[in-house]
């Protein structure tokens, strides 16, 4: 019986908000699937706020603390 | 463990007391109704989808939840179930059933057959009234599931579903003051409201923070009636609760 591994996914907007709860997914390429789904929901969410802190930014994390993946939006308006 | 038994139909009762007056004489004939009671472990099925079932099952303790599982393995709650739901009851009409229903959390079960329904039925025919009455309800909850799943965003979905909780908890008399027990998962409230653990766990750290609600220990405790109402747009209208447990 091998264990799922279990991914963190903490986010940085305005404030740090760490996932301490974690994810069990097969691996690291779906953690990195994952990640894209869960910044899409919580983009949405954030909406025009997100101008507030348009430093967003979304990571993933092992269970040893290895980086997986950072998503990072790059964003500017005149 | 499965055992015929005068088992406690008290929880229907209440909930059906919430919906009409029942005459002493109902009331009787409700507690009186011959079941089979079953415990049932933390997330077993009760019934699964493209079963044909010969019976009803009264929740008369813990939580149980409707589903559809999509492939893949993902999961939708279509809805949640408390002491005194009957969430099968369409199977007395719908030969096939066209989703599943399985426990959360341990859960004592009575199972009712099709057949003692129907007579019951024929026998107090108000009492046919009040199912179909719960029947239509039970749609209601669906239409504001829809709505609440398509549309809210993540923290007005959450608060909306610990509304909904909250007065149906109430209505039956299982609600502790403020609070009520719902030891679920953050992965199962996230299958409920269709986002995933993260935005579940993030948002609820936000109903924190803004001093909507506490939780622990498996309960809820409500914080702030009013901001959590207006945070998930909670009208109990689509409820239709009556009146409420002595």
């Amino acid at each position: 019986l091998t264990r799922v591994p279990r991914y963190f996914f903490h986010v940085h907007d305005s404030v740090d908000l760490l996932d301490e709860e974690g994810t069990e997914l097969a691996g690291p390429d779906e953690a990195r699937a994952e990640a894209v789904v869960i910044a899409g929901a919580l983009l949405r969410d954030v909406g025009g706020r997100f101008w507030n802190s348009p430093d967003w930014r979304l990571w993933v994390v092992d269970e040893a603390g290895r980086g997986i993946c950072a998503l990072r939006f790059s964003a500017e308006h005149p | 463990m499965s055992f015929a038994s005068n088992a406690d139909l008290g929880p229907l009762v209440r909930k059906l007391e919430t919906l009409v007056d029942l005459s002493d004489q109902e009331r009787e004939a409700v507690l009186r109704l011959p079941v089979t009671v079953r415990v049932l472990k933390a997330d077993q099925d009760i019934i699964r989808d493209q079963d044909r079932p010969s019976q009803c099952c009264l929740i008369l303790t813990g939580f149980a939840c409707r589903y559809k599982t999509l492939q893949g393995g993902k999961r939708q709650i279509l809805s949640f179930h408390i002491p005194g739901d009957v969430p099968d009851l369409q199977s007395l009409h719908l030969e096939v059933m066209d989703h599943s229903l399985g426990t959360l959390t341990e859960s004592r079960v009575a199972f009712i057959p099709h057949g003692t329904i129907r007579a019951f039925i024929r026998a107090h025919p108000s009492i046919g009234d009040v199912f179909w009455r719960d029947t239509l309800i039970d749609a209601a909850v669906f239409r504001e599931w829809v709505t609440n799943v398509g549309r809210r965003d993540a923290y007005g979905r959450v608060a909306h579903v610990f509304c909904e909780l909250f007065v149906r908890f109430e209505a039956v008399g299982l609600n502790n003051g403020d609070s009520y027990g719902m030891p679920i998962t953050q992965a199962e409230l996230a299958d409920a409201t269709g986002l995933s653990t993260v935005h579940v766990n993030r948002t609820l750290q936000a109903l924190r923070a803004n001093g909507l609600i506490k939780t622990e220990n498996g309960k809820v405790v409500i914080e702030n009636w009013g901001g959590l109402q207006e945070a998930g747009e909670f009208d109990p209208t689509y409820l239709h609760i009556r009146k409420r447990a002595a």
